[in-house]
């Protein structure tokens, strides 16, 4: 069975008076240890996408279906226990931590509300595992996020999100307000983390150079409609629709 | 350009603690009973024993501002911090869930601001009679409306931003999430705000005891000692005088503590 | 064409006591794209503003001297920055929309930038704004020109702040990340675009950017930036051949490739 399962999800937003169909009918199922890149450009829905996956938003029509049953409820309860399968990493990496909280106070927030992990050494160990694994000394625990660059913060968020060994990740452009370099750290980091723990990766960006790769999977998406999907060689080797030919030659390659 | 801002506001800080101090201390303070009425000394000018004169029963003007000062600072204070508190826990509830109560909130808070306050203030403790809790209830009737559209403005910020996001992915409940991510965040402008009113509802007290809806006689209030003395001003001046100017610089100092809140507000944010 | 426009020699720019521009010496060749490149907090981006107008950013310059023909740049008082800038040397912005008015027509806003340098003449002006409306590929150039900045795309006002800055025809182009805010199909388009006029115009360029793939598209020369200073600068070929410094190589590792082979 699909970890993760989007049938025909729609969702149109009023902007101005106007109707913007942000989604139309949009499906895909995603495999157990799969990356899955999503890629266009701005305004095409990616980021709604996630937003209706991860329930910060609920789609017009259409379901969402993890481990083939749709998450029941809004209250605490069920939202604990989509969170515990799924977790997400946003696109701003300052932002994504409380500005008057230490790194820390979120990861143990974590793992106490969704891996029901209470005692303080138990939070302590794994905090400090994960934060090993994605490179980060242990002293920046301890500090707010301003006092981090954004390249560590979004390795925090990173270590945050699957500490509690999620199966499904959301990415949310999480890469383009860093630079080239710490780009690539981060994707390596992220590519064995997610191997190792079979993590199942919705990766959207812009960037198909990137999406190329990293993901074993491709969606591309325009005007709220998906082109094409299929696997990273099919559609950079034989891309079908005439956007993702437009959006490979618009990489400026060096 | 920061230590000059966070000096001012130490300034003026300490100077409100000193009058607060002043006024905790008033009983203490007071050459003469404030109110031991002297038929030798009616209406007496500004003397060595009492240094700000008489009143026409002939009781010590200095004393009773001092009283005054008890009764304008604390009453002012207290219902500033009842309205902050009621005003931001809706606004920051409405802000946070919306729905319906928002728009039942909200909707109150667009009436009572659309009348004049002073106006609403005097029609509620005409009705309700004047004691100094009827007062406050009067000028709190409509007073947390401001801070109430203030925290909603604030929470409706802060909710879109990535780490109430985060939060909620974090299985944080509601409650947790507005006392420990949101209110932290939002808390600064609410508190300046607040501080700027301290000033503004002590005139709406003095104002209220000045038309007798407020303090009661023979209790000293500088409102209500300027409306004793005004039908003899010409007499005995220095009755209106220092009352008057007793709330002028407790206003002022007030007033200046808030707006020196606002810029070190303003500097901390910049620094961030 | 081996003329040096532009010689920047020694150039030391910071902010208080922060020096984020630290020695900085090179020259631009009449005719010649030159790029500097570098990542966020290299300093890039402060050396071309110290370039345009030191005290406008509040930069301090700390030494060094700029000549574009004999003007130091450096060191114009007021009144000669006005007569030099727009004319003989303009810029342009990542985000062109914000440096108009949003809510005044195109018409209006070209006419009064080209009646302050005294080079209004009418409809003849207007032909040759709409002439380079079409080389920078604005289809319906005449409704462009009665449109607001709110009304337009991104890509359409970027390439409207292109025009804007080459109407005058300048020798030297200065472009600060002139592509970074757009969609990666349109920042194809006006490269493109950018390429086409220079080679039209033949003016010289610099070009500020972090994005690796656009400098080697675009620069015949390329500077490398970091931590202030400019480590290694090449022929773009060259440079993209057999890079010395240990940095430029992690750079150019790190841009993602597409992944064709299997």
């Amino acid at each position: 069975m699909s970890v993760l399962e989007v049938r025909n999800i729609s969702h149109t937003y009023i902007k101005n008076k106007q109707q913007i169909h942000a989604l139309k009918s949009v499906s895909f199922s995603l495999e157990k240890g799969e990356i899955m890149g999503v890629v266009g450009e701005s305004g095409c829905g990616k980021s709604t996408l996630l937003k209706q996956i991860s329930g910060i938003e609920t789609p017009d029509s259409g379901d969402i279906l993890i481990h083939g049953s749709v998450p029941e409820g809004k209250n605490l309860k069920s939202r604990r226990k989509r969170y515990s399968t799924m977790q997400m990493i946003f696109q701003n990496p300052l932002e994504s931590f409380d500005p008057r909280r230490k790194i820390i106070t979120s990861m143990e927030e974590n793992l106490r509300f969704l891996a029901g992990i209470i005692s303080k050494k138990e939070q302590e160990k794994i905090i400090y595992s994960y934060m090993e694994k994605v490179d980060l000394k242990k002293d920046l625990l301890l500090r707010y996020p301003r006092e981090l660059s954004g390249g560590q913060c979004q390795r925090a968020a990173i270590a945050r999100a699957i500490m509690i060994q999620p199966e499904i990740l959301l990415c949310d452009e999480i890469t383009s307000a860093l630079d080239v370099i710490v780009q690539d750290k981060i994707i390596r980091q992220l590519k064995e983390l997610v191997r190792q723990q079979e993590i199942s990766v919705i990766f959207v960006s812009h960037d198909i150079a990137l999406v190329s790769s990293f993901c074993d999977r491709i969606m591309v998406m325009l005007n709220g409609e998906c082109v094409e999907q299929g696997n990273t060689k099919d559609i950079m080797t034989a891309p079908q629709s005439e956007y993702t030919k437009v959006l490979l030659d618009s990489v400026l390659e060096l | 350009m920061k230590n000059k801002v966070k000096k001012r506001f130490l300034f003026f800080l300490c100077l409100a603690a000193g009058l607060m101090i002043i006024a905790l201390l008033a009983p203490y303070l007071v050459p003469n009973d404030p109110y031991e009425t002297n038929p030798l000394v009616l209406k007496a000018p500004p003397c060595a024993k009492y240094p700000f004169g008489t009143d026409k029963f002939g009781r010590c003007i200095l004393s009773r501002v001092l009283m005054g000062a008890q009764t304008s600072i604390f009453c002012a204070v207290l219902l500033v911090l009842i309205t902050f508190l009621v005003g931001t826990l809706l606004g920051v509830l409405c802000g946070y869930y919306e729905g319906i109560l928002d728009a039942l909130v909200m909707r109150l808070a667009d009436i009572l601001m659309s009348l004049p306050e002073m106006v609403l203030a005097i029609a509620v403790a005409g009705v309700l009679g004047g004691s100094i809790v009827n007062a406050m209830i009067a000028l709190g009737f409509a007073g947390w409306t401001t801070y109430a559209r203030l925290a909603k403005s604030q929470v409706l910020i802060r909710k879109k931003e990535y780490f109430i996001s985060a939060a909620k992915m974090g299985g944080c409940s509601d409650l947790h999430i507005i006392s420990f991510h949101i209110l932290p965040n939002i808390i600064g402008p609410l508190i300046v705000n607040a501080t700027s009113k301290i000033g503004t509802t002590m005139i709406g007290f003095a104002g209220l005891s000045f038309l007798g809806l407020g303090v009661q006689v023979p209790m000293a209030e500088w409102g209500s000692m300027i409306n004793e003395a005004r039908a003899y001003l010409q007499l005995t001046p220095w009755a209106v005088l220092f009352p008057g100017a007793a709330i002028v610089l407790t206003v002022s100092v007030f007033n200046l503590l808030g707006d020196a809140a606002r810029d070190l507000l303003d500097v901390e944010g910049c620094h961030e | 064409m081996s003329e040096v426009l532009l010689d920047v020699k020694n150039l030391k720019a910071g902010y208080g006591k922060n020096i984020v521009v630290d020695e900085v010496s090179f020259s631009v060749k009449r005719n010649e794209i030159f790029g500097i490149v570098g990542e966020s907090g290299c300093g890039k981006s402060t050396l071309l503003k110290a370039l345009i107008n030191p005290k406008e950013y509040g930069i301090q310059l700390y030494g060094g001297t700029a000549f574009f023909h004999d003007h130091e740049l450096l060191s114009l008082s007021l009144s000669e920055r006005k007569k030099l800038y727009g004319s003989k040397i303009s810029m342009v912005f990542q985000n062109s929309a914000s440096s108009f008015h949003p809510i005044r027509s195109y018409r209006k806003q070209f006419e009064e930038t080209l009646k302050s340098h005294g080079f209004w003449e009418g409809d003849a002006s207007i032909e040759k704004i709409l002439d380079i409306f079409s080389k920078v590929h604005l289809p319906e150039g005449k409704r462009i020109l009665d449109s607001c900045p709110y009304e337009l795309s991104g890509g359409m006002n970027q390439r409207v702040g292109i025009a804007m800055a080459v109407l005058m025809n300048p020798e030297l182009f200065l472009a600060d990340e002139p592509t970074s805010a757009l969609d990666v199909t349109v920042q194809k388009q006006v490269v493109n675009e950018l390429m086409e006029l220079h080679k039209k115009m033949k003016n010289s360029m610099i070009l500020v950017t972090h994005n690796m793939g656009v400098a080697a598209r675009m620069c015949d020369r390329i500077a490398v930036m970091f931590q202030g200073k400019i480590v290694e600068c090449k022929n773009t070929e060259l440079l993209l051949s057999s890079s010395e410094h240990p940095y430029t190589q992690r750079l150019l590792r790190a841009v993602p490739k597409l992944k064709r082979e299997y």
